[in-house]
């Protein structure tokens, strides 16, 4: 399995325009900064490097998001084995893309950073602080970012362009979160955010007020031959 | 730390322990000692020397310590104080009710079940019930849901969609009530829909579950873990349903979220795992036996969700949900890779001093089994007689429960009877005797004979489910095949008095159905199978396997001279 499966390449007429993230096998997510309005808006068929159309779902300028639905037809590849985690205060990360011959790393100053705030949207993203200072932090925007020293690699987020208008140099950068993303794109998280408890406080909290905790079963043996499921 | 004084000491330092588990204020020898106390605490309860309150409201309170000492993972500790709980309980109410509310049983049937004791679950609900109803309360429809979820659990389908209609039913004019309930009663619904196989009511569940998942997580929120378990659910059985590409991907969205919403160790991560492997298993065609990338990636995230699963404060080694788990590897496994490529692996290898845990093993083997049970023994007593009380009531379990059981014995009539202990002053045997040494034999009378006699009685209870045959093949050792896994205790004589006696004399070994043991056990299993004869067909023939016999002890003259070795003695060169 390829170490980097979760990074992803876009292509627009021939031409390398952005990188991204691989979410699940037929969702990625890139930065909206790096497609362009023009792109965002016409939302013309891009394409992975092995060829393979990615559709623009959505476009989201003040997350600096877009959404991803790959066109697999038929070619299904295998689950990823990347991981994804929740980045805290103080870890370490580095940068699955590398502009320059040395990877990026750094540390996570703020988990939830205001990254943008207007009354009917707030994003909150991961204020990083980079190794060395970049003379454009944008040049990055696109780039998965993991736990460093972990094989499969756990993903934390996306990087995004810096927060402030102007681009300058700067050893700060922001990434989305992956949990962040979701909530944007898929609210699948119902809008909430986890609240953060000790293991023990997760079970006692799991209880619940006392129903029996269901069990996954297994799949009934005479179900077992079912047709597969190729189609999209 | 001093000795825990009253439960609500106890209470406090638990919570304590729980609030400040992992943000490390609490030192490693604190966090020991604290531990230590507790396990003190509820063995000095155990044992009466610490104060024991019965009023309704404290006993209300030992539960809450139950339920903080499982999520401190005292599992022992838990189960202990569960015990001496329902005992004072019991013995309070001799003369008369003193625990008429309905919740309290209720959440002590939840936290039995929790620590995987369906069947006293089962009963504590049960009560729950009759107080609810006696008492007129307003738990009936949270009771019924937990009696639903633990019948699926003792594989009991009838009973659970009994209790699950009854649930959702009493709920029917109050829909914004008792979420919880509601996912939990439909969710059973849901599973047993999945299991039938019926597409209509594959629908009708999935809409049904479809709308519970949603008020609940527009009331507890979509982190809470029973949601993400629910939708992780509910995503699984859609692709049953229709099983597309985007159902599919609904399922891998599902488990980015639990990794990133309660961590890969988290329990409801581990299941999200283990459901999105499987449905990928089967979706790139692994129960037809397709080896190709897709299923062999998906055997491998199923493995990490097994290996977290062991690895887990919250389920654990042993832990039901565990073992359900590695049996479904172990069948995905097996599934893709031809029989003579399969890994020779044993799960545990068993010692004679470590005759407890393998019989114990073997018990839960028999427990859990829901297809088909296969035996080659010696004798088979410890399977078909009660006073030897090893497996036969698992085995009666078994067939109440209309799994299967194959069974093959050696026939009393095959060339070891030249083993035939004999008194010393009498002639050993020969062409002559023989057949007369056998029939009057302790092996024969006190075991062969009752086998049968146990055998006829369950054949005339489960016709269609037992059959025993007879071989007059030698036996290389025993071997019991459930659908998931086996066990192989071999011979390493041929003297069957020191192939029978109680215990073990060689070692055993336990492996599961990935392994090429297993398939060269079922094999054999296979071929004695057909090469034995029913209890009919053997009953016709026996004169023919004694006469057999006596030609063999006519042609063994050699034997007759070496009488020490039938006695078990190694022979003089």
């Amino acid at each position: 399995m390829a170490r980097d499966e979760h990074l992803i390449e876009l292509y627009l007429a021939g031409r390398r325009i952005a990188s991204g993230l691989r979410i699940a096998r037929p969702f990625a997510l890139t930065t909206a900064h790096a497609l362009g309005p023009d792109v965002l808006t016409t939302k013309p068929l891009l394409h992975l490097r092995d060829g393979t159309p990615a559709h623009i779902l959505w476009g989201n300028t003040p997350s600096d998001l877009a959404l991803l639905r790959l066109e697999l037809n038929g070619t299904t590849g295998p689950l990823a084995t990347t991981a994804f985690g929740e980045a805290h205060e103080g870890q370490s990360w580095r940068a699955t893309v590398s502009v320059d011959p040395k990877p990026l790393t750094g540390s996570v100053v703020e988990p939830e950073a205001v990254y943008h705030d207007s009354p009917h949207l707030t994003v909150t993203a991961l204020r990083l602080r980079c190794e060395r200072v970049l003379r454009d932090p944008a040049a990055y925007a696109g780039s998965p970012i993991e736990e460093t020293r972990q094989d499969p690699p756990v993903v934390l987020g996306l990087l995004v362009k810096p927060r402030d208008a102007s681009p300058r140099e700067s050893d700060e950068a922001f990434a989305i979160s992956v949990t962040e993303a979701l909530r944007l794109f898929n609210d699948v998280t119902g809008g909430k955010k986890a609240e953060k408890r000790t293991r023990a406080n997760q079970v006692l909290h799991d209880r619940g007020y006392g129903s029996v905790r269901p069990r996954w079963t297994r799949t009934e043996p005479n179900r077992r031959a079912r047709r597969p499921s190729e189609g999209n | 730390m001093s000795e825990i004084g009253d439960l609500d000491e106890a209470i406090s330092i638990a919570e304590e322990k729980a609030e400040h588990e992992d943000d490390g204020t609490e030192s490693q020898s604190a966090a020991r000692e604290s531990e230590a106390a507790l396990i003190s605490y509820v063995d000095r309860l155990r044992s009466g020397q610490a104060v024991w309150e019965d009023e309704p409201e404290r006993i209300a309170r030992y539960a809450h310590l139950v339920e903080l000492l499982l999520a401190l993972g005292l599992d022992k500790a838990a189960m202990d104080l569960t015990d001496t709980t329902l005992r004072a309980m019991r013995l309070s109410e001799i003369d008369q009710v003193v625990y008429r509310e309905p919740e309290l049983w209720n959440h002590l049937g939840s936290l039995l079940a929790e620590q995987g004791d369906l069947v006293r679950a089962m009963a504590v609900l049960d009560c729950a019930l009759t107080r609810a109803h006696e008492y007129e309360t307003y738990e009936v429809p949270a009771i019924l849901a937990n009696l639903s979820v633990v019948s699926l659990q003792l594989g009991d389908p009838d009973a659970a969609a009994i209790w699950a209609n009854k649930a959702l039913d009493s709920l029917k004019y109050e829909q914004d009530k008792d979420l919880e309930t509601r996912l939990t009663a439909d969710r059973v619904r849901l599973d047993l829909a999945r299991a039938s196989g019926d597409e209509q009511e594959l629908h009708n569940a999935v809409d049904s579950f479809d709308q519970s998942v949603t008020r609940f997580v527009e009331s507890e929120g979509g982190d809470h873990a029973r949601a993400l378990g629910a939708r992780v659910a509910l995503a699984a059985a859609r692709h049953d349903a229709d099983p597309s590409l985007e159902n599919l991907a609904a399922l891998e969205l599902l488990y980015v979220t639990a990794q990133v919403t309660l961590g890969l160790e988290h329990r409801e991560t581990i299941i999200a795992q283990a459901t999105l492997a499987a449905t990928e298993f089967a979706a790139a065609g692994g129960w037809n036996g397709q080896a190709n990338e897709r299923t062999e990636a998906a055997v491998q995230a199923f493995v990490t969700a097994a290996t977290r699963a062991v690895a887990s404060a919250d389920l654990g080694q042993e832990h039901p949900q565990t073992h359900i788990l590695q049996d479904e590897l172990a069948d995905m496994r097996a599934a893709i890779t031809p029989d003579d490529e399969l890994p020779y692996h044993i799960e545990r290898v068993y010692k004679p001093h470590q005759n407890t845990e393998r019989n114990d093993a073997k018990r839960k083997a028999l427990e859990e089994e829901t297809g088909i049970i296969r035996l080659i023994a010696h004798a088979g007593a410890s399977y078909f007689l009660k006073e030897t009380r090893l497996f036969y009531g698992r085995v009666k379990d078994a067939l109440e429960r209309g799994v299967r059981l194959n069974v093959v014995i050696s026939s009393p009539w095959n060339s070891l009877a030249a083993f035939m202990p004999h008194d010393s002053a009498a002639e050993p045997g020969n062409y002559q005797n023989i057949v007369e040494l056998v029939e009057s034999s302790p092996s024969y009378n006190n075991t062969f004979l009752p086998v049968i006699e146990s055998y006829q009685l369950l054949k005339s209870m489960y016709p269609d489910l037992i059959e025993l045959r007879i071989t007059s093949l030698d036996v290389s050792g025993s071997t019991l095949l459930t659908s998931n896994v086996g066990f192989f205790e071999p011979y390493i004589t041929s003297n069957p008095q020191r192939r029978t006696r109680r215990g073990m004399s060689v070692f055993e070994v336990e492996f599961r159905k990935d392994s090429r043991y297993y398939a060269d056990s079922l094999e054999e299993f296979r071929a004695q199978w057909e090469l034995s004869s029913t209890w009919k067909e053997f009953e016709t023939n026996q004169e023919q396997h004694k006469a057999a016999l006596r030609s063999e002890m006519g042609a063994l003259a050699s034997v007759r001279m070496r009488a020490s070795v039938r006695r078990g003695e190694v022979p003089l060169p």
